[in-house]
């Protein structure tokens, strides 16, 4: 398993690529989310960093952020703050949560970059005039990252990084199609293990590792979680597999996952056409997959899909306290699913689960009632 | 929006809906005039007096004639306060600028530092609603772009650079002497950015801000003891601040 064990190398230590792309003179930014354009910065040689956060206690970010704000944003800033983010030579965020959105005002404020930029793609999907705007919203975006890098992005190199990155994307949907098997060949921790990392390597080097992870775990012979209820874990991010580990050692397989660091980053390939920024527009206005975004029927549709491609049994809900959009949507969507015959559970967590008895002990109990 | 609605029963009559926004930017006009006379020391209307004439109208008669005629008259009386020098408290000696949430539930709290002598003169809620500090914006000839030109005038629209500038400009203008900070639990939005707002104001100012716990809407929470002890310890600081200064 040397291509998996390359993987989790890197996922262990998801900061250590762009650093050393910083080291050979490349500029590196940081990103959130889902909606951010990647191939844009790719295709102007920018070096895109998602940025995940650490277990560690928050220490100085609590002093500009209220602790009702998502622990997560506070976690990345406190990172900047304690200068463990000073690879980075700027911030791109878009437009998702309140929390996110301070985040922008703070970095900008008191982290001082060369660039920071916030994306203001519209919540409302599927509307022409959303994407008519989105469109204007990315045109400004691949200025200022053309006047920041000083590379031209022409539409012909914006064409090719997104046929790059719709490999990995092909590539991931492969590698997930393992967990379809009973019991599935690739766990829930390593699965997430694998898109963080796929996530923060340059996407040539992803792609070779994901074309050998695949014969890898078609050809694995004992399968890596005991025999368990299908599970698909949802809610809002998690970049540390603490979570993932404790539903598969209480007992559930994780067969599939919508998560910002598993299937809302890659499940959705860029339709590509002749104008590669209007296919950017419509896949980031067309992209069901986060909580923020309306209308939820779409996004809706979009997990009963994973829940049929992967026969899952039920649903676990991990949302972070003080996420309002999917606290809001855990609510909701419960009885949605559970009108559907899915047994759902929506779970309040922290970003460093201090509480991980108490959660185990809800999580077992939701295991054996399935 | 008009579609939807027209899709249900409704006819769209853009003419007056112009009305409504000549009505709209008449009221915000005169509430301008009234914003001004807030700025006199001692200040002619306390921010719970604002916070029910001025909110309430803006929020519930916003482009009809009750909305133009109530602040028509509330100009009148404020002014003839402002003309005799008539203010809240007898001997005003600290003007406070309120940012969150007061508790609706207990609005007489925002009284509660009078007994230091101190006014809240302003808060930021009053800005919730867009362009009351620019009544310019809306033109009952182009009532479609006016509605939304009030929309992103509004202080809650994401990025904070608007925020912040009108509340330092707010501690300029209405003579503030400190600035009180609520932090509402279940709210994202201003609590994210209340530091923000604080090392600004300081920093262009030197006027200092405390920041505590309150959720102004669920009263579950409500600690009357701890606030006020919050509030009479800010109270001190500003004493011995102006004081020492």
């Amino acid at each position: 398993m040397e291509a998996l064990q390359a993987l989790r190398n890197v996922a262990r230590n998801p900061q250590q690529v762009a650093r050393e792309a910083k080291k050979g003179g490349k500029k590196v930014l940081g990103y959130r989310c889902a909606y951010v354009p990647e191939e844009i910065l790719d295709a102007a040689g920018v070096v895109p960093y998602p940025m995940f956060g650490t277990p560690e206690a928050i220490a100085l970010a609590d002093s500009y952020f209220q602790p009702n704000i998502c622990e997560f944003v506070r976690n990345i800033f406190d990172l900047a703050l304690k200068g463990k983010m000073e690879f980075l030579d700027g911030l791109v965020l878009c437009n998702t949560c309140d929390a996110v959105r301070k985040l922008y005002d703070h970095w900008r404020t008191y982290i001082k970059t060369p660039f920071c930029y916030i994306i203001n793609n519209p919540q409302k999907q599927f509307t022409e005039l959303g994407y008519e705007y989105q469109y204007e919203e990315l045109s400004h975006f691949r200025k200022a990252v053309e006047e920041f890098s000083g590379s031209a992005i022409s539409d012909s190199v914006l064409q090719d990084a997104i046929g790059l990155h719709n490999k990995t994307r092909s590539l991931l949907r492969q590698v997930y199609a393992v967990r379809k098997q009973d019991p599935p060949l690739l766990s829930g921790e390593e699965a997430l293990d694998v898109v963080m990392a796929t996530m923060v390597l340059p996407k040539e080097r992803a792609n070779d590792l994901l074309k050998r992870l695949i014969p890898e775990l078609e050809q694995r012979s004992q399968p890596p979680v005991a025999p368990g209820p299908r599970i698909m874990v949802t809610g809002s991010i998690i970049d540390h597999p603490t979570l993932i580990r404790m539903v598969e050692e209480s007992g559930g397989m994780v067969v599939a996952d919508d998560l910002c660091t598993t299937t809302r980053y890659f499940w959705y390939p860029v339709r590509e056409n002749r104008d590669p920024l209007g296919a950017l527009a419509r896949h980031t206005t067309e992209k069901p997959v986060c909580a923020c975004m309306h209308p939820m029927e779409a996004r809706l549709e979009y997990m009963l899909e994973l829940v049929r491609e992967y026969n899952v049994a039920g649903i676990i809900y991990f949302n972070l306290m003080y996420c309002d959009p999917f606290l809001y949507e855990g609510v909701l969507f419960k009885k949605k699913l559970e009108a559907k015959g899915i047994p759902t559970i929506a779970l309040e967590t922290e970003h460093t689960p201090s509480g991980i008895g108490q959660l185990k002990t809800r999580v077992q109990a939701f295991l054996e009632m399935l | 929006m008009i579609a939807f609605l027209e899709r249900h029963g409704f006819r769209f009559d853009e003419e007056r809906l112009a009305q409504a926004v000549k009505r709209s930017r008449r009221t915000m006009e005169l509430r301008q005039e009234v914003e001004e006379y807030r700025k006199a020391v001692p200040v002619p209307m306390t921010t719970v007096d604002a916070l029910s004439c001025i909110g309430n109208t803006l929020i519930t008669l916003l482009g009809s004639d009750a909305g133009v005629e109530i602040m028509r008259r509330l100009r009148d009386e404020v002014s003839l306060r402002v003309r005799d020098k008539q203010g809240v408290i007898g001997d005003e000696k600290l003007r406070l600028y309120l940012v969150g949430v007061p508790p609706v539930y207990n609005l007489g709290l925002l009284d509660y530092p009078e007994k230091y002598g101190a006014v809240v003169v302003k808060s930021d809620l009053d800005y919730i609603g867009g362009c009351v500090m620019a009544p310019e914006l809306l033109v009952p000839e182009r009532p479609l772009e006016s509605l939304a030109l009030k929309q992103l005038a509004d202080i809650v629209n994401p990025c904070y650079e608007t925020r912040i500038d009108m509340a330092v400009e707010t501690v300029k203008e209405y003579h503030i002497d400190g600035v009180i900070g609520l932090n509402k639990r279940g709210c994202r939005n201003l609590p994210a950015a209340l530091r923000l707002v604080k090392d600004a104001i300081y920093r262009e100012t030197g006027v200092p801000m405390t920041i505590f716990d309150l959720d102004g809407i669920d009263a579950r929470e409500y600690n009357d003891a701890q606030v006020k002890a919050n509030i009479d310890s800010f109270m001190e600081t500003l004493i011995q601040h102006r004081v020492g200064g």
